[in-house]
């Protein structure tokens, strides 16, 4: 079921939380909402789901304007941060509570119980109470009980940010598989831009109730249309400068890194950690820290006054203090000063 | 065993089926009320929280809150008869015959009540509470124990008090008839001091034994509730505190006086307000103790201010004209009393506890 | 196959269920039979009965039998309940070592309640439990400071400690161990108080006297109108406050935070003000004077009560409401079937407290009724003083106030938990 929204705002009181958004949400991927805290994301889930009345602008399933159905008509299961188990409820009878309000015999209601409890992987906690359970296994109730009325649209949020960091690994494989396996389009929201690249078809990146971009996540990570993208994305985050563009060159304080055919202006150069590499004919800097994780070498040096960090192949660094470093054309982000706007050749 | 199982699978169908039926009149009810409503969300939710709100809102605007509004006028209305509703104008009078001397009086005992029980019994139910937080072995049968006062009826073991200081056969006499016959009473002797039955609440009862008999009892009564509430507070005390006064060799004084007076004051100060309030209120007890009258067969009056306002209404005075009026006046001076103490309470808290 | 102790523990469970309806009614069939003296006498007849083929039984041996049974019952019952927490453990072989120290104490005190069953089946399974779980030798390691002074000293303080807790302990038991010794006893035992009496033989427990508070000063039918009000407030307030404190905690409609805030309010006026105007509403208005409306009606609702379960009830995620929504649930059924099971701990103490209330009730009543509808605290004071003579039937009053107190400490000793944790936020009593 495709999901589009078209010029969706939600204006609270004084703030305008989502601001004539418009986004298709394509049938049958796993698409990530991304942004910071407060950029919206959720408000937008939440108006996906029915919970929240958009002030302007209309939600369409497919060719349905859902906009003004409520909630359990939507036909959408819905996963929250906190799980939301009923506590006094064991699991089966958890997951059977949304079958309550549908017009099933209570035997085709075990039986999907069932179904949805062995997609899951919790078939032998189905008497358990929520208190008893892990959190990964919290998650996993809350999801089957999310999947259990056969929704048209799964929305996720935050799904993983209460787990502890090995469990987020392996449950956000589990999202994926659940999602393979069904089939349906699933919608989560996140402030963790790894998780959203490492599982996603498509990511939404938001900031300030505005889409900035969307897109396959590689391709958004490679590409960021201006510089709020390309800050969010990337972990180390990536390194930014003040620099300008004279005479076709792009120019950092003194260190002259490729040529362009813009014009002359001043811009805001941004290079990924990951896209310094040690070469014979780079320009000079001295580290003044080092970390070394396994195979890569974090590298601290000043470059035209900013601290910046280089992620090396740890082969390639020698305990010396000076190092050389070139980085690839197309590596190199130019942006606009004052918009952010990316500057496209 | 199987025949169990398989009729509680029928149940749970039943049940399951019943819920099915009441989902489609719902989805009717609600279907129809979308229509209407669609545009007028607004309306809706007042309607339905007032709805929810009724039971208690209407009994509350009827017996809480026009009470509060009427009393207020009544206690200026003159002459006013409560059958028919009459009244004969505006006046200040009600205030003026309150204050007789026998309100005095009802001052005087309610006074004494609230200064001496409550500062007793606050300090008494801090030590206990602290000796029963430092105990693990029983702590829960001693805790039991003080808090059976806080359930039982004040009646009934005001009565029971009663009895215990009756002259002839009350406990407490034939404690210090023994006592009085033992080394202990010649001891005292020597300082001539008499330890003998004395004439607590009977018709030769002085005011200084028939109100230490009152304090007793009230002390008795109160020290449950403040010895919960500090024994809780107590529990949320974080161990850090004494352990590591305990590593910088603090003595027990000084840590209770440093660590747990500070920290327990913000339930100390609850404690004293509420029981400032409960004590201007005292009433039951002195029933429970000298009966309805407020006074000892000698005519020792131990009325309180609370006494006086259920004076105006109890055994059909209530019909006299004005009467009520005065009862709602002394009311009123009572909430005054009561509301000036409570803000100096707060304003002297304000400064002392740590919070 | 289940294990050996499960088998014990429920034949411990059976016996002790036995003898505890056993005593019950063997005490009611003497209780019954007792007759309740017609006339005020001053000094005690000496009475007998027959039954069951015995002829002529002084009444002295009636109170032995009876009091055996209240003393099986002080026994057996506290004994009942803990073996039945501890069937669990037993069933699912979670016990510890103390499991068995304390089943072998529990049966020791079963000999005093005459039952033999539960005594050698107790200490036989505390054996076995004893056996299974030897005891794990933990050596401390003494350090420089534990001398041995400091030890003796420790062991001095905690002995102080206890000496005082249970002076107040005896303090605050006392007046309740006085009602009920006095509630037991013969005329002439009380008139006669040149000695203090501070036990009874069995014989002298002039069970008796209940029977003659019960009739005599019709206390029974007080016990059934505080039964009433007690019972149909308590419904009408877990049922106004429900829905009062779910429309305050969940709800969103205009003007909810200034309702709210005037209820608040109101509690910081005393109760006082209020009764004046009550009194002529009650009277006058809805000419309820001297019935069980007046009673009841005033008392359905209470701000404390809304205020304490919609602090619960905030604390129930706002996620669960949503995720009901999303999968259509009205809002009456999520009321019903999440927030009252989640905060089924705070409504019972709701239920204790008010029930509670009423059961303690004096002014309202007292100013409402006339002695028909009396409740049980207006009753113990006025019923048992000769209104011509002013002299107080000091015995029979001490059984009535046993009657009414017993029940309460029954109650408490089981719910303690609901108790306190309304007292935490309650204001003052009365």
């Amino acid at each position: 079921m495709e999901v589009r929204l078209e010029g969706l705002t939600k204006q609270f009181t004084e703030t305008i939380a989502v601001d004539n958004v418009s986004v298709t949400f394509e049938s049958g991927k796993l698409i990530g909402l991304l942004g910071p805290s407060g950029c919206g994301k959720s408000t937008t889930l939440f108006m996906i789901s029915g919970l929240l009345k958009p002030t302007k602008g209309k939600i369409y399933f497919g060719n349905d304007d859902v906009t003004n159905l409520a909630p359990e008509k939507r036909g959408i299961g819905l996963v929250f941060q906190n799980y939301a188990l009923y506590p006094h409820m064991t699991v089966q009878q958890n997951i059977m509570f949304p079958l309550e309000n549908l017009k099933l015999s209570r035997q085709e209601a075990l039986e999907r119980t069932k179904e949805m409890a062995t997609l899951v992987g919790i078939n032998e906690l189905l008497d358990r109470k929520p208190a008893q359970l892990s959190g990964g296994q919290q998650q996993r109730v809350a999801i089957a009980r999310a999947l259990v009325k056969k929704p048209r649209v799964l929305l996720l949020d935050e799904p993983l940010s209460n787990l502890d960091a090995r469990l987020r690994l392996q449950t956000r494989e589990e999202i994926r598989r659940i999602q393979r396996e069904t089939g349906i389009t699933t919608i989560f929201v996140t402030h963790d831009q790894e998780e959203a690249m490492s599982i996603s078809d498509k990511i939404i990146v938001m900031s300030k109730g505005l889409v900035q971009q969307e897109g396959i996540p590689q391709v958004v990570y490679n590409k960021p249309i201006n510089l709020f993208v390309s800050k969010f994305l990337g972990n180390p985050p990536i390194n930014t400068f003040d620099g300008k563009i004279s005479n076709g060159k792009i120019i950092i304080g003194d260190i002259e890194l490729g040529k362009t055919n813009c014009n002359d202006q001043n811009v805001v150069i941004g290079i990924r950690p990951e896209d310094f590499k040690v070469a014979e004919d780079g320009f000079e800097v001295s580290i003044t820290d080092l970390s070394r994780i396994g195979r890569d070498t974090t590298v601290y040096f000043n470059l035209n006054g900013i601290e910046t960090r280089a992620l090396i192949n740890s082969e390639e660094v020698s305990t010396v203090n000076k190092i050389k470093l070139k980085v690839k054309r197309e590596k190199i982000h130019l942006f606009n000063p004052e918009a952010g706007d990316c500057i496209n050749e | 065993m199987n025949k169990f199982s398989t009729f509680k699978t029928k149940f749970n169908d039943l049940r399951w089926r019943m819920r099915n039926y009441k989902n489609d009149v719902k989805s009717l009810i609600t279907n129809f009320f979308d229509k209407i409503y669609i545009g007028r969300i607004f309306k809706l939710n007042f309607f339905k929280g007032m709805l929810y709100l009724s039971p208690a809102l209407i009994l509350i605007l009827i017996f809480t809150l026009y009470p509060i509004i009427n009393s207020l006028l009544m206690a200026f209305y003159e002459n006013y008869t409560p059958v028919d509703g009459m009244i004969d104008g505006f006046t200040l009078d009600n205030f003026k015959s309150v204050l007789k001397p026998g309100f005095l009086v009802a001052i005087k005992n309610t006074a004494l009540i609230v200064f001496v029980s409550v500062p007793i019994s606050v300090i008494i139910s801090l030590f206990i509470s602290v000796m029963l937080n430092s105990v693990k072995f029983l702590k829960s049968f001693f805790q039991t124990i003080f808090f059976l006062p806080y359930v039982t009826n004040t009646i009934a073991i005001g009565l029971v008090f009663s009895l215990m200081f009756d002259f002839d056969y009350g406990l407490i006499n034939s404690i210090l008839e023994f006592v009085g016959n033992t080394f202990v009473g010649d001891f005292f002797d020597l300082f001539g001091v008499t330890i003998s039955p004395l004439h607590w609440k009977d018709s030769q009862a002085t005011y200084a034994t028939a109100m230490t008999t009152l304090l007793i009892y009230t002390i008795w009564g109160s020290l449950a509730f403040k010895i919960m509430v500090f024994t809780a507070g107590l529990q949320n005390i974080d161990k850090q505190y004494y352990d590591a006064a305990k590593v910088d060799g603090t003595s027990k004084w000084r840590i209770f006086t440093k660590i747990t007076v500070p920290l327990l004051s913000p339930m100390i100060a609850y404690i004293t307000i509420t029981s400032f309030i409960g004590a201007f209120k005292s009433y039951t007890t002195v029933v429970a103790l000298f009966g309805e009258t407020g006074r000892t067969a000698g005519s020792v009056d131990l009325r309180t201010i609370v006494f006086y306002i259920y004076g105006y209404i109890m055994n059909g005075n209530a019909l006299n004209p004005g009467e009520l009026s005065r009862g709602a006046a002394a009311s009123l001076m009572l909430f005054g009393i009561i509301l000036v103490f409570t803000v100096i309470q707060m304003y002297v808290n304000k400064k002392r506890v740590h919070y | 196959m289940k294990n050996k102790l499960t088998i014990y523990s429920i034949i411990t469970i059976f016996s002790e269920l036995v003898w505890i309806i056993g005593s019950l009614l063997t005490f009611y069939y003497f209780y019954r039979l007792l007759d309740v003296p017609e006339e005020d006498q001053i000094f005690d007849v000496i009475r007998s009965y027959d039954f069951l083929g015995f002829k002529n039984v002084p009444e002295t041996t009636l109170n032995i039998i009876m009091s055996t049974c209240v003393l099986i019952l002080l026994i057996s019952t506290p004994l009942l309940v803990m073996n039945y927490k501890n069937h669990h453990t037993l069933k699912n072989e979670t016990y510890e070592r103390e499991t068995g120290i304390y089943l072998i104490i529990a049966g020791i005190l079963s000999i005093f309640s005459l039952n033999i069953f539960a005594t050698v089946v107790c200490i036989l399974t505390g054996i076995t439990i004893m056996i299974k779980k030897p005891r794990v030798k933990i050596k401390f390691v003494e350090t420089e400071f534990e001398k041995k002074d400091i030890k003796i000293k420790s062991f001095v303080n905690t002995l102080l400690l206890f000496f005082f807790l249970s002076i107040v302990a005896i303090i605050v038991i006392v007046p309740f161990y006085w009602m009920i010794l006095t509630s037991l006893m013969s005329k002439s035992n009380f008139s006669d108080y040149t000695d203090m009496n501070l036990y009874l033989p069995f014989s002298d427990m002039y069970w008796i006297n209940f029977k003659e508070a019960l009739t005599k000063a019709d206390f029974g039918l007080y016990i059934k109108n505080t039964l009433i009000v007690a019972f149909t407030t308590t419904i009408g307030t877990v049922f106004t406050t429900i829905l009062a404190a779910f429309a305050f905690s969940r709800l969103e409609f205009k003007g909810r935070e200034m309702i709210f805030t005037t209820l608040l309010m109101t509690m910081m006026v005393p109760g006082e003000l209020y009764v004046i105007t009550n009194f002529v509403t009650i009277s006058n208005t809805f000419h309820w004077y001297n019935t069980f409306e007046a009673l009841i009606v005033p008392f359905i609702t209470d701000v404390f009560y809304i205020f304490f379960l919609r602090q619960t009830f905030k604390q129930i995620p706002d996620s669960l409401y949503k995720a009901a929504k999303v999968d259509g649930c009205s809002d009456l059924k999520f009321l019903m079937r999440v927030m009252i099971p989640i905060a089924m701990p705070t409504l019972i103490t709701i239920t204790i407290l008010n029930a509670l209330g009423t059961w303690n009730a004096y002014v309202w009543p007292r100013l409402v009724t006339e002695s028909d509808h009396y409740l049980v605290s207006i009753a113990l004071r006025t019923s048992f003083t000769n209104s011509a003579t002013q002299m107080t039937d000091y015995r029979l009053q001490m059984a009535a106030a046993t009657i009414i107190t017993v029940p309460i400490l029954i109650v408490f000793l089981f719910a303690r938990k609901y108790i306190m944790r309304g007292v935490g936020r309650s204001g003052t009593k009365g």
